[in-house]
């Protein structure tokens, strides 16, 4: 089947939101926990194909490999009523269960240690796709199994497929309290360089911002674990729409992400999501009252900070802006509003776009699923690249030189053989993201491109004298 | 002598008396004072003999005329216009005569009883009937100079049914009535059982045969003779061949009710073809199944309706003249009951709905994921067999319906190239996609939607927007090789490269956009939502036509010359709309970069080349927006204004070109 995608979940927050992710597409493509096609699913003309495969038996199985250095979550879900759906060859826990004690350096090395048992597993699924298009990988960065182990596996990957994509759905920490995890801004460094070099697009999944949204959006006072997971599989599910069912374009993920991305280094994606329901609503399945969204209210929205997935604080020079966007409208559209609504939003300028080139709001109408229930008569997701999300880097850049400075913690990363010698690892990551970050921040000028073109210049030359040292 | 004078008002032929003119036969018969009253006699007369005359050559029979013809007797008939709807009309006039001769055989009588008589009794006599003989031989000279023949003839008798003269107006009708009946039962035949037997081509519907055409007129009219021969030999598309004859649409009659008029009949046609039809294509067997099935068809049609309906159009015949309201009254119930007929036929049993459906996802790529797949096996295909064969579409096309299981929704779909690789350029993959046509076996009876004509008007769309997905798919193919590239850091990084396939991918999405949802999602929705609200079957084929020419309009393909073939030569671009020709220079340099792309060097003559292209891109861009915004500024036309915000959203295009 064409364009196949293998989805990657790594340590224990990467399989709880697979976890929620492969629930969701079930539920929309008609597919039971146990993998079998329910009665009323049968004439869809859906395409699942590209996540799922058919066993002999008519088993719908997740193309998904599931990996982890510790027991707990995966145990959930194979004691979960979707243990059936997964090929049990593709769920890989490591034997002795110890987990990454929150250690990028560790997960990295215990990736490098496992690399060929998990390459058995990728190999085979990969072999077992017609035309696989690439991989989707989802972790969070601050752990250690998720951004370790990812970041070992992400550049495995990219040297071994060279010619598949690599996206990932990113999780990066929550700001706003205080983790247990005090490595946590060395983690997301490390993890950090490998998205920026080894991945194609990222998603970018603010718990910050995710939590931000269900308390003021979704009125929940303590969000859990699982209402945020649902905002998440929410997200991944809509933003995968077009490449599951029928549509004009962006079929694949090529499709997806050449519009969105203009060059390589620009590839850190924010979404937002509206209108918004509690978990509970969604469960319920009540169509209390239907709301009668617009498509211009849906857009309007999307532009709104507030709704969108990460948080950016305020942008005190105001000279951020968009790259591109992408937004994924479902629900019954009148096409002509679609129009009406981009001339609105370009008349109101409410939203700041580059100066170096073109760009403009790309609206997918997207089919939704049949037997999903929806509260709203129109929802949208939207995909976009904006400047401001090297905020976020920035802030990861501060905790770590904080963190750095003191020379804290970094004898659990000696331990490992990556630090073994000296830290270089840290200083170059370091590098790399503060490179980033002035990358995103070029691109608010509107000689970005004479910028880029500079660096690209430098940088080869640079690449060529680094790997010239290496040898 | 008045006994003579008598008779010869009665005969048909020659003027016997005309002689006493000669002689002096009259001198000893009248009297000198009579004889101008003699004169203007024999003048009316001589009116007379001319409207007999002609109607008497209108009566010959054909083998006579032949003979006539051949011994050259004489030249009139040569010229004579043939037909029945004369034949009809110099019954008519005869008819209207008849009044005239029951009153000389009166007069005959009462001379004969009565001795003295005077010449001027006769001619006050004749002198009443004089405006009369006049008057028809007004009409005669009227057809005979304009050359009127067929339902045009109708119409100009129509036109003196008014006349304010009682007794004229009287005998236009008595006239007319024949005429009217040769008009009704051709118009009966025709709306019940689709059936024209129109040799001289006098009805104002008329079977034009496509391959014939060019023949001479001879051979026309033979195969008209024979409509079911012709059927058979053109199989489904023959119902097309029958037209509106404009030339012989009588002037009562709108064209908006010649157009039903033709739609029942087409209609019936289809009934006529049957649905075991659909796809025996073998000749004999369709003629056999022809006469096999037509009694039950028609009768599924007409659901027992059919003699109720020939009864309302014989009825017309009744009417004094011809009541234009009550034709279209008859007309309108015929069209509504057919077309309703037919539309719970199509929405039940072949899914209207869903057909247009398919129509959409595969003619205008609703569905991208599969021409994704086409594209893509053909792109192996072309690395495999090394090349660029016009087999290979054929070939992917299928695979791809394949790879994709969505073999049932696409068993009425093949695709082809038109032409053989031999006629085309060799190494333009453009040319072969130019001439791509995407065949459609469309479901009984859904004849009447997709004409050879709507179905090349598909055709031309979805060329359009396949060349689109071509251009879009290649350079997401560059795309992905550059960032791929970097990610490995082994190629060399080219950004201006990057900038120049970052505005180019720009230009294809928001076209494609801008098609797609902006005008096809949005007109498509307008149709589909006509067909939902089971309107009528012509309701529907209006719609359905009023659709394809938005959709290409929209899309700027509707131009002034019939032949719109995409050109990729500079040449021919002018020729066509301007917008266009823009679009398709844009496309010529998309296909230019991912060509050198795909060599990728960072040789300076492959630099060279991409300055070259940038500039190329900035002046045709510039143009193109130029182009939209005078337009836009001149009328505020919808659609293009529509195209112009997605492509200058951030208005960039017109900023840095200084567009104002």
């Amino acid at each position: 089947m064409p364009s196949e995608i293998i989805t990657l979940q790594l340590g224990q927050c990467g399989n709880q939101i697979g976890f929620e992710f492969w629930k969701r597409l079930c539920m929309e493509h008609g597919i039971s926990p146990s993998g079998v096609l329910e009665d009323f699913a049968t004439e869809g003309m859906d395409r699942k194909d590209v996540f799922f495969y058919q066993a002999d038996d008519d088993h719908y199985i997740p193309r998904a490999v599931l990996l982890d250095l510790e027991p707990r979550v995966i145990n959930t879900i194979m004691g979960s009523s979707y243990a059936k759906l997964y090929n049990p060859e593709n769920v890989y826990l490591s034997k002795h269960g110890g987990g990454a004690g929150n250690n990028w350096a560790s997960g990295y090395s215990q990736g490098e240690k496992l690399q060929e048992e998990i390459f058995d597993i990728i190999d085979r699924e990969a072999d077992g796709s017609d035309s696989l298009e690439g991989f989707i990988l989802c972790h969070s960065i601050a752990g250690g199994t998720g951004s370790g182990m990812g970041s070992f596996i992400m550049e495995r990957l990219a040297d071994r497929y060279p010619k598949k994509l690599i996206q990932t759905f990113s999780v990066f920490p929550n700001q706003d309290e205080i983790s247990d995890v005090v490595v946590q801004p060395y983690n997301s460094l490390l993890t950090l360089r490998r998205l920026t070099s080894a991945a194609d697009s990222v998603v970018v999944l603010d718990n910050t911002a995710l939590n931000r949204i269900a308390c003021d959006r979704l009125h929940i006072q303590n969000p859990s674990f699982s209402q945020i997971n649902n905002l998440v599989s929410t997200i991944m599910s809509v933003s995968t729409t077009t490449l599951r069912y029928p549509s004009y374009m962006n079929n694949n993920l090529i499709g997806l992400m050449a519009s969105l991305i203009p060059t390589p280094q620009l590839h850190f994606l924010m979404t937002g999501y509206t209108p918004l329901t509690s978990a509970s609503d969604v469960n319920n399945q009540q169509t209390v009252n239907i709301r009668k969204t617009t498509v211009l209210d849906v857009m309007r929205r999307l532009l709104q900070p507030k709704n969108m997935m990460v948080s950016t604080g305020p942008d005190k020079t105001n000279h951020h802006c968009y790259i591109s966007i992408l937004n994924i409208i479902q629900g019954e559209v009148d096409p002509s509003q679609v129009h009406k609504s981009l001339q609105r939003i370009r008349d109101r300028k409410m939203a700041q776009f580059i100066p170096w080139g073109p760009t403009s709001i790309q609206v997918a109408l997207s089919r939704s699923s049949p037997y999903v229930q929806s509260n709203h008569r129109v929802s949208g997701l939207m995909l976009a690249n904006h400047t401001s999300i090297n905020s976020l880097f920035e802030r990861a850049l501060n905790q770590y030189d904080k963190l750095r400075k003191r020379g804290a913690f970094l004898d659990q990363f000696r331990r490992e053989d990556i630090f073994k010698d000296d830290l270089n690892e840290l200083d170059e990551s370091r590098e790399t993201v503060d490179s980033l970050v002035q990358e995103y921040e070029a691109a608010t000028r509107s000689d970005y491109m004479h910028y880029s073109f500079k660096r690209a210049q430098g940088d080869s030359k640079s690449e060529d004298a680094k790997s010239g040292g290496d040898h | 002598m008045i006994h003579d004078l008598l008779l010869s008002c009665l005969t048909k032929t020659g003027l016997g008396i005309q002689s006493f003119m000669d002689n002096n036969a009259i001198e000893h018969f009248i009297h000198p004072c009579e004889r101008q009253l003699y004169i203007e006699i024999l003048n009316i007369i001589n009116v007379l003999q001319e409207v007999v005359q002609f109607t008497v050559l209108l009566r010959l029979d054909e083998d006579e005329r032949c003979k006539r013809l051949i011994m050259n007797e004489n030249h009139n008939v040569e010229e004579l216009p043939h037909g029945f709807y004369f034949i009809n009309f110099a019954k008519g006039i005869e008819a209207a005569l008849e009044e005239y001769y029951d009153n000389i055989i009166q007069l005959e009588t009462f001379c004969s009883k009565n001795k003295p008589n005077s010449l001027a009794f006769v001619h006050d006599a004749l002198q009443e009937k004089l405006p009369i003989f006049l008057f028809l031989r007004k009409l005669i000279c009227e057809i005979r100079m304009q050359k009127l023949h067929g339902c045009t003839m109708l119409h100009s008798l129509h036109q003196h049914s008014e006349h304010g003269d009682f007794q004229l107006e009287r005998i236009t009708n008595i006239v007319m009535k024949p005429v009217k009946f040769a008009f009704f039962s051709s118009l009966a035949h025709w709306l019940i059982f689709g059936v024209i037997d129109d040799v001289h081509s006098e009805f104002f519907i008329k079977f034009s045969p496509l391959d014939e055409s060019s023949n001479n007129t001879s051979c026309s009219k033979s195969s008209a003779n024979n409509t079911r021969l012709n059927a058979a030999a053109n199989c489904e598309d023959y119902i097309w061949q029958y037209e509106i004859n404009m030339c012989q649409l009588p002037g009562f009659l709108s064209t908006i009710v010649a157009e039903k008029v033709l739609f029942v009949g087409q209609t019936i046609l289809v009934f006529k073809m049957g649905r075991s039809f659909q796809r025996n294509n073998k000749n004999e067997h369709w003629a056999n199944n022809l006469s096999d099935s037509t009694p039950n068809d028609i009768y599924e049609l007409w659901n027992g309706k059919e003699s109720l309906f020939f009864g309302m159009v014989e009825d017309l015949n009744n009417d004094e003249k011809i009541d234009v309201f009550h034709i279209e009254s008859v007309i309108n119930e015929i069209k509504k009951y057919v077309s309703m007929r037919l539309s719970e036929i199509a929405l039940n049993e072949v899914d209207l709905e869903r057909q247009m459906g398919l129509i959409k996802d595969f003619y205008l790529l609703g569905r991208g994921e599969f021409y994704l797949e086409f594209l893509s096996q053909l792109t192996r295909a072309s690395d495999v067999y090394c090349d660029s064969s016009s087999k290979n579409y054929t070939r992917s096309f299928e695979l791809a319906a394949t790879v994709m299981g969505i073999t049932d929704d696409l068993e009425n779909f093949s695709l082809s190239v038109q032409k053989t690789i031999g006629e085309l350029d060799e190494n333009s993959e453009f040319r072969i996609l130019e001439n791509l046509h995407l065949k459609y076996i469309y479901k009984w009876p859904l004849n009447l939607l997709f004409s050879p004509k709507a179905i090349e008007r598909y055709n031309q769309i979805f060329r359009f927007l396949l060349i689109i997905r071509k251009l879009q798919y290649d350079l997401q193919q560059v795309w992905k090789t550059q960032i791929l590239a970097e990610k490995l850091m082994s190629g060399p990084k080219n950004m201006k490269m990057m900038n120049l396939l970052n505005q180019l991918m720009f230009f294809l999405n928001n076209l494609q956009y801008y098609i797609q949802v902006d005008v096809l999602e949005s007109q498509f929705s307008i149709l589909i939502n006509v067909i939902r609200k089971k309107a009528d079957f012509e309701e529907i084929q209006r719609k359905h036509t009023v659709f394809l020419a938005n959709v290409l309009s929209q899309c700027f393909l509707l131009s002034g010359s019939k032949d719109s073939q995409m050109n990729s030569t500079r040449t021919t671009c002018q020729s066509q709309n301007p917008i266009y020709g823009i679009i398709l220079e844009l496309f010529y340099i998309c296909e230019q970069f991912s060509c050198i792309s795909a060599k990728e060097s960072t040789s300076d003559g492959f630099l060279k080349e991409l300055d070259n292209l940038e500039e190329r891109f900035g002046v045709q861009i510039a143009s193109l927006v130029q182009l939209l915004l005078n337009i836009k500024t001149a009328s505020c036309l919808g659609p293009l204004s529509q195209l112009l915000l997605r492509l200058d959203f951030n208005h960039w295009f017109s900023s840095t070109h200084n567009i104002s």
